[in-house]
């Protein structure tokens, strides 16, 4: 298959690092940085994960009954939400290889506007749970739930929530960073190496919470 | 680099398939079905990151290279969780009280 050939005036020309042959080598080196990076933050978010797995193993019915407290029209809309977003940064990547970057900007400001929406989401959802007592640790005291399991599962669920709201904010920098970028022509077609590598790490933010939802509002 | 760059009717396709699962794992979860429950949720899981990685994240248009890392931290999550889940569910003893609340609870007779 012969690659699509970029325009012969290109307006933002990638460029090489005195450390690289050529572009193409240059571009998977990247990739896979990237790639490595993204499978250290799957790890990172692993250890929570397995801490959730042995404590519902211990606890398995406060964790069930604070999975059903949980607010599941909320954490079900916050999974289209990002879900939504993913496609809307898939598409701009797909427009920057078209050379299309002012269409890319506009998809990554739709992104953007999603993520923002999640966040608002995850605050309302925080307030709910303040106003009935569920703090994480030593602050819990909701007395509709006043066992050892069920602190357990709230301090684990503002814990992962929380790593993950921060990888959303960051997400959302990123995103912001790129947007300027596409509004500037800084990427088009044969250049997009910078919109590709925030996109994964968007998705990998996705990803995540492909999995937090079902144990925290799911699994009751 | 590239082997074929996908369409941009693939992403919409396989955003609908998406949603269509967090639907179809929504609806489970009201149908109360105990341990398949978990299990159902977390295939469907599964079955999302994979459409997520191979075409949101061009998986399927890299070279495998590029797949490796996820392979490996899959292996390893798989590893940690079947180590610390042998070792808690096969221990004798765990507390199990109600921790006490900060204030007693009101005097009203229910």
């Amino acid at each position: 298959m012969p690659e699509s050939q970029p325009p012969a005036e290109q307006l933002a020309p990638a460029r090489l690092a005195m450390q690289f042959e050529d572009l193409e080598k240059q571009t998977h080196a990247a990739h896979f940085g990237m790639w490595i990076f993204l499978a250290s933050e799957v790890l990172l978010f692993a250890g929570l994960f397995a801490l959730y797995a042995s404590y519902r193993a211990v606890f398995g019915h406060e964790f069930s009954a604070g999975v059903a407290h949980n607010n599941a029209v909320i954490g079900t809309s916050n999974t289209a939400i990002l879900l939504t977003s993913s496609l809307l940064v898939a598409l701009s990547v797909y427009a920057v290889r078209l050379d299309r970057p002012t269409m890319a900007g506009r998809l990554l400001l739709g992104a953007i506007a999603l993520g923002l929406a999640f966040l608002v989401l995850k605050g309302v959802e925080y307030t709910q749970h303040f106003h009935e007592g569920i703090f994480p640790g030593s602050a819990y005291r909701f007395e509709e739930l006043p066992q050892a399991g069920a602190k357990m599962f709230f301090t684990l669920y503002f814990l992962t929530t929380g790593l993950h709201a921060i990888h959303v904010t960051a997400g959302l920098v990123v995103l912001g960073w790129l947007t300027w970028g596409c509004f500037r022509r800084r990427y088009g077609a044969g250049n997009d190496t910078h919109i590709e590598l925030g996109g994964l790490y968007w998705h990998l933010v996705d990803v995540i919470w492909i999995f937090l939802w079902p144990m925290l509002y799911l699994m009751h | 680099m590239t082997v074929k760059h996908l369409s941009s009717r693939t992403y919409v396709i396989v955003w609908l398939l998406l949603m269509g699962l967090t639907l179809a794992s929504y609806l489970l979860s009201l149908a109360h079905l105990g341990e398949a429950d978990v299990v159902a949720a977390l295939l469907i899981a599964t079955v999302k990151t994979l459409l997520v990685l191979l075409f949101f994240m061009h998986l399927i248009e890299q070279r495998f290279t590029n797949a490796l890392p996820m392979i490996v931290a899959a292996l390893l999550v798989g590893l940690m969780l079947t180590m610390m889940l042998s070792d808690v569910t096969s221990r004798q003893a765990i507390l199990q009280r109600p921790i006490p609340l900060p204030r007693p609870p009101a005097a009203t007779p229910r």
